[in-house]
This record gives C-alpha cells, structure tokens and sequence, in this order.
C-alpha cells in the first residue's frame, strides 16, 4: 500500500466506480474522505472498506468544534475513534474555527479573533485532541468572510505561534489563503514568512466564486492560476508536501478531476 | 471577551441579526456577516433537498423551500450530525394547514426511511422487498433495484387515476 505522497483526491461517491475501475487512467495515490459522511453504518461505509483495498485513506471533518467552548462531544469523539481504528488513516484532520455554542448548531466554519486568548484556547484544545486519539492531527486554515478589529495578530501569526506550541501540523489549504488575502488584503507574503518547511503537512487545492467583490470559498470549481501559482511556491519552500484535490459542491465528472491531478502532478515535477 | 461570551454574541447576530458585532470592512460589515447567516440556512436547506427529493418535486421548489426555512427557523439542528436532520419534518408538514396532501406525511416518511436505510444502515430489507399501500398510492419497489444512493433515486409519482405503479429505480 503507497503511503500518503503526491496527488490525493477527496473521495465523492459519485467517482467510486471511476476510482476503482482498470480503465481509469488518472487515479490519486491516496484518499481524503469526509468524517461526517461516514458517522452512520450504512453503505456509505461499505463503499469505504471496498476503496480501503485499493487507497491509503486520510480523514478530513468539520465536526471537531476545534474552537468551541463545549467540551469535545463524546459520541463524536466514540465513533471518529472506531472508524480510525477500522481504517487507520494515516491522518486526521479538522478545522481552525469553531461551529457550535451551548449544543446550537451552525454546520459553518465561524471564524474568530487572533488574540491571545484565543491562542491559548487553541493551544488547550488542540493538546485535548492530540491526548484523545494519540495519532496524527493536522489543522486547517479556513476562509473568512470579515476580520475582527480586535485582532491582535495576523492569521499566519496564529497559526505559527499554534504549531510551535503544539507541535500540531498544518493542513494548508491554499485556495483559503487566497481568498483570505483577496477578502481581507492580508498579506499573501507573510504566509511564506511565517510557515516553516517543517510545518505543513498536507495540502488542499480548490476553487472559489465571486460574488460582487468577495470571493466565496465554494471550493465548487477549478483551482485558478493564482491558487496554482502559491501551490508551486509553497511545495518550493516545505518540499513536495501531499496534495488533494478538494471539489466539495457543483461536483464535476471524474475526468474533470483528473485534469486537475495532474496539473497538480506537473508542479510537483516541476513541468510548469 | 472570553471565548464563549464572544461565541454566544457572535451566534446571536448571524442566527437573530442583532447588531452587537462590529466586523471590518465596517462599511461592509452587514454584507459579510449575512453570508454566514445565508450558510447557516443553505446548509440545512441542503440535506433536506437530499433527503427529500419527491417531497420537493411534489411541492415544487419554492414552496419546498418556504417550508424549509420554517422548519429550520423553528427546528434547528442540535446534532452534530446534520444527516440526522430532517426526521420530523413530515410531522411539521402534516400540521401546516396549507399543505392539502393527506398522503405527504406517509411519502416523507418513506423518503427518510430510504435516506436512513442508506446512511444508517438500518433495516433495508423490510423496504425492498415489501408492497405497502400509502394512502390511495402503491409503491411497488423492484427487488433488483440496487439503490446506490438516494440522489440516484428517482421516482415517478403518479396519482391513482393516471398511473397505478410509482416506480423506483437507481
């Protein structure tokens, strides 16, 4: 079995049958799947103990609450810990934002303020996670649609200060930077700054829209040239850093995909 | 502010509106806070659509999502799991006086009993292999039918005086 390296793709079930077909000539080396489809014991996890034959596996969700102030939900925590134990991914991952209050749900990525309190917030959680499942956990940076005038540092600022404090590894989603810095005007070149070559370990690749002037992380369309252009100088400045290719709405055909792999396959080939 | 104080505050003015939060650009800061509260409603408007495609073919799409706001609005998701959502959502349509359709509850129940089959894994059997008579409607499922997916389903509502047989098919 390959360990997770180059081109990963995540898992829709629209593209199983592509996935597993002979004739299928652009495949991924590896499979990001979504925790929060698989939280029920139906088919859906059927199709991932057939993919499991063929793909090393990592987990991507959004239910952590990694910033939440509820305490970790223990029937969450329950069955993220019996499909790892059933799949063993090489990783698993969520995001930096919190998504719940007091057991309201938002099923969104709130963002926050980058301030000190936060971080050690941060830094407590994360070391929570790190304690409860004693395997592998990376982080993600997420898109924001505002920034908060009390901030007292700068995203890439946080999450530096985040993964030197917890040892905890990015899961850097380009697309996000972008639109960060298209949204917000952040600074695109403190995020090569601030992110050291030991700090990231997984890549995403997606796409955004625009509405009037804000440009919206849909991650529902092709990765755009200037997503290209900081993929190939991030794999540049940490090295050849697994990527996925991240289509989560408007979800294309198969070839589509595979078009977008190996764009993604030439930077790392240095083709481009 | 602690962190929960901000979370409280925060949820409040993208779920309710109020005005507490100030977010930069100023100029800009209703535009941007309401695309969360867009999302808050999308993405629960979203796995009903999933879960209920007949209902929302029979509804129609407006009227569908009329409803959803209200149910949402009045039910919002306290799961972590937003595939559980949506099972008393035949219930809050039996009890509009608008919806006219005696049989609308029996579909919707259906519907999610498929989506529950398929994503919880419960009992598929007593589903694909039995004829049961809802209202004035007979579901006649193909045993052969593999179901791969509730968004491969489609299905064919016809009233008893059109067409007898409502097929299902992947």
């Amino acid at each position: 079995m390959n360990s997770i390296s180059g081109v990963g793709l995540s898992y829709r079930s629209q593209h199983h049958k592509s996935l597993l077909s002979s004739s299928t000539q652009v495949k991924p080396n590896w499979l990001e799947l979504l925790t929060d489809n698989y939280l029920g014991y139906g088919l859906p996890n059927q199709n991932l103990r057939e993919l499991a034959l063929y793909y090393p596996f990592v987990f991507h969700g959004v239910g952590l609450n990694v910033m939440g102030s509820d305490p970790f939900d223990k029937k969450y925590i329950k069955r993220l810990k019996e499909l790892f134990s059933e799949f063993k991914p090489a990783w698993f991952s969520d995001h930096l934002c919190w998504t719940s209050i007091e057991g309201a749900q938002s099923h969104d990525l709130l963002p926050f303020p980058f301030q000190e309190n936060f971080l050690e917030h941060a830094v407590q959680r994360i070391h929570k996670i790190q304690d409860l499942f004693q395997m592998p956990f990376i982080i993600e940076n997420v898109s924001a649609y505002h920034e908060f005038p009390d901030s007292q540092m700068s995203e890439v600022q946080f999450l530096a200060e985040l993964c030197k404090k917890t040892s905890c590894k990015l899961l850097l989603d380009v697309n996000n930077i972008f639109v960060n810095v298209s949204n917000q005007g952040y600074d695109l070149e403190q995020y090569f700054e601030y992110i050291d070559t030991d700090m990231v370990a997984q890549i995403h690749l997606g796409g955004h829209a625009k509405e009037g002037k804000i440009l919206i992380d849909t991650h529902g369309s092709k990765v755009c040239d200037e997503v290209w252009e900081i993929f190939e100088r991030f794999i540049k400045k940490v090295g050849p850093v697994p990527a996925c290719i991240e289509w989560d709405n408007d979800i294309p055909d198969y070839d589509t995909l595979s078009g977008e792999m190996l764009i993604a396959a030439s930077y790392y080939r240095g083709d481009k | 502010m602690s962190v929960k104080d901000f979370q409280r505050k925060y949820f409040d003015c993208i779920r309710y509106g109020s005005k507490e939060f100030r977010v930069l650009p100023l100029e800009e800061a209703e535009s941007r806070l309401s695309i969360y509260s867009h999302q808050f409603l999308f993405n629960h408007y979203e796995i009903l659509q999933k879960i209920f495609p007949v209902t929302q073919k029979f509804l129609g799409s407006e009227n569908f999502r009329f409803f959803c706001k209200e149910y949402i609005e009045a039910f919002p998701n306290q799961s972590i799991d937003l595939h559980l959502y949506g099972q008393g959502f035949g219930g809050f349509l039996d009890a509009r006086d608008e919806v006219e359709y005696d049989f609308l509850r029996d579909l919707m129940d259906l519907e999610w009993n498929f989506h529950a089959a398929y994503y919880l894994g419960s009992d598929f059997k007593k589903i694909i292999t039995s004829e049961f008579p809802l209202y004035d409607l007979y579901f006649h499922i193909k045993e052969e039918s593999p179901l791969e997916s509730p968004e491969a389903q489609s299905v064919m509502i016809c009233l008893k005086e059109l067409k007898p047989v409502i097929e299902l098919s992947s």
